[in-house]
């Protein structure tokens, strides 16, 4: 009578090596040994991986019929016209900027400048600052945009323009994002005043200021802050709106993120990491409840 | 990269790949009807692929040897599935049909299929899940929402029969 709580074991893949050599000389394992070992290779049917994968993706492109329009731009006389102003107005923009020098930091990458007047400034992804080459030394004034945090030489006014306020200060350090849907200045050295529309605000170490959604500076303090955290290749956010973090990672990872499918508009506190594209996309999903999908350069949400 | 985002196509792509076979196996066990079991299958992979987010790797494939099994027990109340590569002149299927005159190297190989195609369906998919798929009693018990005794039970029982059957052949 065979020793089935043995042979279980075994097949079990449980046996310690010594335990195995002592099994083997039984002859309960000369009778089973066939059965155990041939059975891995009888015949079953397969699927033809490739062919079923092709079928999934049938079935799922089924299951989610997307519609899209193809808009085609007439070649009409109206189009030529418009062209000929683009070119115009471009035309005299690069003779207008001849002068002008300008840096900037592409996708996923920040840059550090030293300016003319030898202040600093790093650029966040996706930002550039613009100001006169003959004339910056004299008149410390540029323009931003995007994201930027400035070591200002002690001198005289130096002064950050920005879509939605200006930033002026003596002598300091200090952060300015501007952006499509945000703007935020924060102070880690000095002082620094910011004017936007009537209202001017002056920040010392560890004050910042945000745009809120109804267009009114709000105070922010961190008195430990001692400089931005994308110098360290994070992002972070407090009650941003959704939009904002999702510009904020496509400038980061050279992604394009569709997400027509969920609510934007939520305010989101939270960050993620800068290098790591995988766990990004999870910090800012998953609190969500949000799904994602990457395809290619392309991340899909969806609730 | 170093772990497997469900998420990404290409990933997933390669996960369907290694899994499907494994999955379409186990259906098969339940189900005969080749056509039905590859439709839960793939249903089994849409779940995941829909809820790619909420998994790891590890998880995932457990979750989908269960969907596929509740797909399974539920697949009279849905609707069957219209396949799409009907016309499809690649052969989705591949059979390996051992020759009448089988060399004598396969004699026992044709004699333990016989015996595996004798067992109850209860002791073969315990048996074919440890022998083929590799799993552990403990993993089978999960699977099937059995007790671990009642999976070794299932197995001695399997194996028995079967050594019997090929004496008998004998």
């Amino acid at each position: 009578m065979e020793d089935f709580k043995n042979i279980l074991k075994w097949l079990n893949n449980e046996m310690t090596n010594e335990e195995l050599a002592a099994f083997r000389k039984t002859d309960d394992y000369k009778l089973y040994k066939n059965i155990a070992e041939e059975a891995k290779n009888i015949n079953l049917t397969s699927i033809n991986e490739t062919v079923a994968l092709q079928d999934f993706k049938a079935r799922i492109s089924n299951r989610t019929k997307k519609k899209s329009k193809v808009i085609s731009i007439g070649r009409n006389f109206a189009f030529k016209i418009a062209a000929s102003i683009a070119l115009l107005v471009g035309l005299t923009y690069f003779l207008f900027n001849f002068n002008q020098e300008t840096l900037k930091a592409d996708f996923a990458e920040n840059k550090s400048f030293l300016l003319p007047d030898e202040s600093s400034v790093t650029l966040n992804a996706v930002s550039q600052i613009t100001f006169s080459k003959s004339s910056f030394k004299k008149n410390r004034q540029l323009k931003l945009d995007g994201e930027a945090y400035f070591s200002v030489k002690k001198g005289s006014a130096f002064n950050v323009e920005t879509e939605q306020g200006n930033v002026a200060v003596l002598g300091t350090k200090f952060n300015v994002k501007s952006r499509e849907n945000s703007f935020k200045v924060f102070c880690y050295e000095g002082s620094v005043a910011v004017s936007h529309h009537n209202t001017k605000i002056i920040l010392t170490k560890g004050e910042g200021v945000q745009l809120t959604k109804n267009n009114q500076l709000v105070k922010l303090l961190n008195p430990k802050s001692s400089a931005p955290l994308w110098l360290n290749n994070e992002s972070e956010f407090t009650e941003e709106p959704y939009t904002e973090v999702l510009a904020e990672f496509e400038r980061q990872f050279k992604m394009k993120i569709i997400s027509e499918s969920v609510n934007t508009k939520v305010l989101f506190t939270g960050g993620f990491n800068n290098k790591d594209m995988n766990s990004a996309i999870k910090s800012i999903t998953l609190p969500l409840n949000i799904n994602y999908r990457i395809k290619d350069n392309e991340i899909i949400l969806s609730k | 990269m170093n772990f497997t985002d469900l998420c990404d196509e290409k990933q997933f792509d390669i996960f369907y790949k290694q899994e499907v076979n494994h999955v379409f196996r186990f259906i098969l066990l339940k189900n005969k009807n080749k056509d039905e079991a590859f439709d839960i299958v793939q249903e089994a992979f849409i779940k995941i692929w829909e809820n790619c987010n909420k998994f790891d790797l590890l998880k995932a494939k457990s979750y989908l040897f269960s969907v596929a099994k509740n797909l399974f027990l539920n697949a009279k109340k849905h609707e069957k599935v219209v396949r799409n590569f009907e016309n499809n002149t690649t052969n989705l299927y591949i059979e390996t049909e051992t020759p009448e005159s089988a060399l004598r190297e396969k004699e026992f190989k044709h004699k333990l299929e016989k015996a595996i195609g004798n067992l109850t369906d209860s002791s073969r998919e315990v048996f074919l899940l440890n022998r083929i798929e590799g799993k552990k009693y403990k993993e089978i018990a999960e699977l099937l929402g059995i007790s671990l005794k009642a999976v070794e039970k299932r197995m001695s029982k399997a194996l028995l029969a079967l050594r019997t059957q090929i004496e008998e052949f004998n």
